[in-house]
C-alpha cells in the first residue's frame, strides 16, 4: 500500500513540473507613460501554488518598488510594501487605489510600447515580461 | 397627441431654465448645502499670480490638489477629466480644471507644465510658497498635505478628490477616487452647462 502511494506522490510532482515552472500566470499588465517623474505598473496574477513577488527591476527606470496607495478619509497616501501575496489558487491584484509598482526616475517610454520588466517570485524565481505602455493614466480598467 | 408632447416639452424646458443646478442627477458626492468659491492667489506655469476665484468666475471649475511625483490616482483623475474635454467640446469652454502642486520642493513651474501637457494644455497648474499653499488648502476645505519621510524620496498625503465648481460659483459636489468615466461624462456636462 505504502509503493502505491509514493509512486503517485512521484508521479504528480513530475507532472505539476511539467506544466512548466513559472507557475504564476499574469494578466492584464500595463505601465503608465510617465507624466511625472515615475509611471506605475498594473497586472493580475494567478498561482496555483500560491507565490509571492519579492521585487521588480527594469532598464527602463532608475528602480521599480513595491507600493500600496491606501485611503483615510480620502485622503491618499502611499507606501512601500516588502512583498505582494498571491494566495493559492486566488488573484493578486494591482491596480489605481490599491498596489502597484512604482517605476522611480522613470524613461520617457511612449504609449503603444512595450517595456520590458523583470519579477523576482519566490517560487517561480526570476521571470520577464514584456508590458504594454498605455496612456497616462489610462490604467483603469474601461466601463463603456 | 402633438400637444401634449409640446407641453412636455415646455415643462422640461421650464425645469432646466429654473436655474437650480439638477443635483439630484449629479451621481459625484453631492455637497448639500452647496458651498462658496474658496478665495486665494498662487502662481501659474507661467509665473503670474492666479486669483482662484477671479479667474474662474463665470465659469465651471475642478479643482484639484497633488503632486507630479504621484503615479497612481493623480494622473488617473487628470486622465478621466481630458477625455471628457476631448468627447464634449461644450464641456472644455466652459471648465477650468485648476491643478495645485503641493510639492513645490520638488515640482518646479516648468515641470508642472510639462506634466499637465500630457493630459490637456487648457489645464492650468499653480504652485506656491508653502504658507501659500497652506491658505489655499485651508480656503479649499482639504486636509494639509503631510510631507512623509526624508531624503528625496519622501511622499506626501494629500486629498484625493476633485472639487467641482458651478458657474453659479458654488460647489455642489466632489469626486473621490474611482469615480467612473460614464459618472465624470454626466456630472461635468450637467455642471458645465447649467
Ligand atoms: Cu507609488
Amino acid at each position: 500500500m505504502k509503493k502505491p502511494t509514493l509512486i503517485l506522490l512521484v508521479a504528480l510532482v513530475a507532472a505539476s513540473c511539467g506544466n512548466g515552472s513559472a507557475g504564476v500566470e499574469l494578466s492584464d499588465a500595463r505601465v503608465s507613460e510617465p507624466a511625472g517623474p515615475n509611471a506605475a505598473m498594473y497586472f493580475k496574477a494567478t498561482s496555483d501554488e500560491g507565490d509571492r513577488l519579492l521585487s521588480a527591476s527594469t532598464e527602463e527606470a532608475a528602480a521599480v518598488e513595491l507600493h500600496e496607495t491606501q485611503m483615510t478619509d480620502g485622503v491618499m497616501s502611499m507606501t512601500s510594501v516588502d512583498s505582494l501575496e498571491v494566495p493559492a489558487g486566488g488573484e493578486l491584484v494591482l491596480e489605481p487605489g490599491g498596489f502597484h509598482l512604482m517605476l522611480i526616475d522613470a524613461e520617457p517610454f511612449a504609449e503603444g510600447s512595450e517595456i520590458e520588466v523583470t519579477l523576482v517570485w519566490e517560487n517561480a524565481g526570476e521571470q520577464t515580461y514584456s508590458v504594454e505602455v498605455v496612456a497616462p493614466g489610462d490604467t483603469m480598467e474601461h466601463d463603456h | 397627441m402633438r400637444r401634449a408632447a409640446l407641453l412636455l416639452a415646455l415643462v422640461v424646458l421650464l425645469a432646466a431654465c429654473g436655474g437650480a443646478l439638477a443635483t439630484d442627477e449629479l451621481q459625484g458626492v453631492v455637497v448639500d448645502p452647496p458651498q462658496p468659491k474658496p478665495s486665494f492667489t498662487l502662481t501659474d506655469t507661467s509665473g503670474d499670480p492666479y486669483d482662484f476665484a477671479l479667474a474662474t468666475e463665470g465659469k465651471a471649475a475642478l479643482l484639484y490638489f497633488g503632486y507630479l511625483n504621484c503615479p497612481d490616482i493623480c494622473p488617473v483623475h487628470l486622465a478621466q477629466i481630458a477625455e471628457v474635454f476631448d468627447q464634449v467640446p461644450d464641456v472644455a469652454r466652459n471648465t477650468e480644471v485648476v491643478f495645485v502642486s503641493v510639492d513645490p520642493q520638488r515640482d518646479t513651474p516648468d515641470a508642472i507644465r510639462e506634466y499637465l501637457d500630457k493630459f490637456d494644455s487648457s489645464f492650468v497648474g499653480l504652485t506656491g510658497t508653502l504658507e501659500e499653499l497652506k491658505a489655499a488648502q485651508e480656503a479649499a476645505g482639504v486636509p494639509l498635505a503631510q510631507y512623509v519621510g526624508d531624503g528625496e524620496d519622501y511622499t506626501v498625503d494629500h486629498a484625493g478628490w476633485v472639487i467641482a465648481f458651478a458657474p453659479d460659483g458654488l460647489n455642489h459636489a466632489i469626486y473621490p477616487f474611482g469615480v467612473r468615466q460614464s459618472a465624470w461624462l454626466n456630472d461635468l456636462q450637467i455642471i458645465a452647462t447649467q
